[in-house]
């Protein structure tokens, strides 16, 4: 059996490619169990976000099953200019482990460390384990695999910082607004010019639960389609000044050539005092506020700039933690490698269990004939006792061969095993049981 | 023995505090599970000593500056380990977990023993004066505290140099929230307090002793604490301008005490 990751991701293909590959919700399930039925596949788990498309595998026979799943990503992507392959990468045994505890921690990620790919490989394995039946995607190993790299990503980001400080302008807006507001449930917000930049700030600013969301720009139109889009108001541009005294958090993000917002202007129809903070954020280039603002008092006055500094310090802070995640990595990779070796035990194990039990059973039923005088309690007693007796007995070459298994040597332990107990004759060792 | 308690006690508190500057200089936020235990088993070693302070010599630790610091600190970390619950607002150990140790060191220093000058006024009366005016300058010290952190925190923010103070302490909102409530326990505590004093010497003195260097300390951080009060909720100034008068009537009041316990000779019982 080998383990096998094949796919793509943004490391390998540009987003208008990667989109090409990406499977729907509702057309991951589809998805694999096209690929369960391909010849030599065990288990598999599809993991399809904006930033990656790769199936997990579990094989008996790669040779026969990698072909046939690059075949259904090629499908997905059939309109392709160019060949799908030449994106797709396909990784191995223990890298494939590896790979996915990357993943899991956002090592892989596009943002460093980002933790939302955490609850997308959770996604992945529930849907593959809503999988039953004839197309039971995940058995033992996968089920322990995806465990362990939904833990391993829990440990990196606990033990860690690698997912500590905002990554992104819109993030980094956000987090200062905390830093000033505490939680932002209640406070309003406005958002001035409709840009890219600007909408994804509102979008934050939305899902952190401000009250009010004012768009407002030259363009009413497009401030009434932008504020629907995400549940805001919409305001004509005139009316900018009437609610900004009412105002916690300004985002700004206008094309305008020059200053929307003047010292003038903000101390002409500004109250003279703020009684709590104002926080602008400045995302337009050229600058829509004048940097003279900033210094009045409780404005706080944050450019583009300002916070690309706060996402570079935190990516650079985040890298440092790199060393430290990848030990973890590493480390976990290890025990679920010494776990998975240890299967290599099992066939084995289970026939020298169950050749005792065999005998065991043999020797009990000759014996009770021999004491047929007994009473069913004590019958019973007898029955117990050699069980444990087993048990007992048992126990420590099995833990023994196991843990020689995880270690790799299992080749010269199982061949002294079998040749003490005569069971090198077994075969697959199932016919003698049955 | 309840000097071996309370040396417990401000031992835990240091250990506190130390973990607070630890995660201060490392610029990780809050405080972790570890600190919350230091500080009950510390609130737990200084209520014993209360205790046996209290069976040895029949009354609470009210009297007398070693025993008044060792109740005030009592507070003071009670107030610490309440702030705990509430994850947002648990930096503020980082000022309060070394005042609280340095409070009970300073009574340990001086010696934990009533004060054999005051024996005439204890009473049900007095025990609830000065418990309530504890609790008042516990409340500011907690306001104090946060006011601090505040002018603090808003500096960072205004200049943007987003290091440790940035990531360790509370969101200024916080920090005003827990000023303001703070400030107003405080000065309610301390109203009645001096109230209830002011009405015991009455019934008992005739009349309220203004002479006395006690009475016009307390009375002077009444009045600093009402300004406060005032800087907040009366006139147009903003939160920052709030935080600064609170700190500044803060300091001026120590400094006063200091000056006071300086200049009045050690005949003359003076808190």
């Amino acid at each position: 059996m080998q383990f096998a990751v094949v796919g793509l991701s943004h490391r390998t293909a540009p987003i208008e490619v990667r989109e090409r590959f990406a499977f729907a919700a509702g057309e991951m399930a589809d998805a694999l169990a096209q690929v369960l039925g391909s010849k030599g596949v065990a288990e598999a788990a599809l993991i399809s976000t904006c930033n990656r498309t790769e199936f997990y595998l579990h094989l008996s026979d790669p040779e026969a099953a990698i072909p046939d799943v690059i075949q259904t990503l090629a499908d997905q992507a059939s309109d392709l200019p160019k060949p799908a392959d030449r994106y797709i990468y396909i990784k191995h045994g223990e890298e494939t482990v590896e790979h996915l505890y990357r993943v899991t921690s956002g090592l892989d990620s596009m943002v460093l460390g980002e933790a939302q790919i955490q609850g997308q490989v959770r996604d992945a394995y529930e849907t593959a384990r809503s999988l039953t039946g004839q197309r039971q995607a995940v058995r033992a190993v996968f089920n322990r695999l995806f465990q362990s790299a939904l833990s391993v990503g829990g440990r990196v980001r606990s033990e860690t910082r690698l997912a500590e400080g905002a990554a992104s302008i819109p993030t980094a807006a956000v987090e200062l607004s905390r830093k000033i507001f505490g939680s932002l449930r209640g406070r309003r917000g406005m958002v001035l010019g409709a840009g890219d930049m600007g909408q994804l700030t509102l979008q934050c600013l939305v899902d952190e639960g401000v009250s009010s969301a004012i768009v407002t720009s030259r363009s009413f139109a497009r401030a009434q389609r932008v504020a629907e889009e995400y549940g805001g108001s919409s305001i004509a541009f005139s009316d900018l000044w009437e609610h900004l005294p009412d105002t916690d958090i300004l985002v700004t993000s206008t094309a305008a050539p020059h200053a929307m917002i003047t010292v003038e202007k903000f101390r002409e129809r500004m109250p003279k005092k703020l009684k709590s903070p104002l926080f602008i954020i400045d995302i337009a280039i050229p600058r829509d506020v004048e940097p003279e603002i900033g210094e009045l008092p409780n404005v706080f006055l944050y450019s583009i700039d300002d916070l690309q500094q706060i996402v570079t310090a935190n990516f650079e802070r985040r890298r440092a933690e790199l060393p430290k995640a990848e030990a973890i990595i590493s480390d976990e990779v290890d025990k679920f490698w010494r776990w998975y070796a240890g299967l290599r035990a099992v066939p084995f194990i289970k026939r020298f269990r169950q050749r005792a039990e065999n005998v065991r059973q043999a020797e009990l039923e000759r014996a009770l004939l021999q004491l047929d005088h007994l009473e069913e309690a004590d019958r019973q007693r007898v029955e117990r006792l050699t069980r444990d007796l087993l048990q007992k007995m048992l126990h420590q070459p099995t833990a023994r061969i196991r843990a020689a298994a995880e270690d790799g040597r299992e080749h010269d332990i199982l061949e002294a095993a079998q040749y003490l107990f005569a069971m090198e004759e077994d075969g697959t060792g199932e016919g003698e049981e049955s | 023995m309840h000097v071996i308690a309370y040396a417990i006690a401000a031992i835990l508190y240091l250990a506190a505090s130390a973990r607070f500057a630890m995660r201060f200089a490392k610029a990780r936020p809050g405080a972790t599970a570890l600190v919350a235990i230091i500080i009950f088993v510390g609130l737990v070693s200084h209520i014993a000593g209360v205790g046996l302070y209290w069976a040895e010599y029949g009354e609470p630790p009210l009297v007398g500056l070693g025993p008044s610091l060792t109740s005030l600190a009592l507070l003071i970390a009670l107030a610490l380990a309440g702030l705990g619950l509430f994850s947002s607002a648990r930096a503020v150990g980082l000022l309060l977990a070394p005042v609280a140790a340095v409070l009970v060191l300073i009574a340990i220093a001086v010696g934990i023993e009533p004060a054999g000058s005051e024996l005439a006024f204890r009473g049900r009366w007095l025990v609830l004066h000065i418990s309530l005016s504890f609790l008042g300058y516990a409340g500011w010290v907690v306001a104090a505290a946060a006011s601090l952190m505040y002018l603090l925190q808003f500096r960072q923010l205004k200049h943007k140099q987003l290091g440790a103070i940035f990531e360790f302490f509370p969101p200024l909102d916080t920090l005003d929230k827990l000023s303001e409530w703070a400030l107003i326990a405080g000065f309610s505590a301390l109203t009645l307090g001096i109230s209830v004093g002011w009405a015991w010497t009455i019934r008992f003195e005739g009349g309220f002793r203004w002479s006395d260097p006690k009475v016009m300390w307390g009375v002077l951080a009444w009045f600093a604490l009402l300004l406060a009060l005032w800087a907040r909720f009366g006139g147009r100034r903003t939160t920052r301008q709030a935080a600064l008068w609170n700190v500044a009537g803060f300091a001026v009041v120590s400094l006063a005490y200091l000056v006071a316990k300086m200049l009045i000779s050690e005949t003359q019982f003076f808190l």
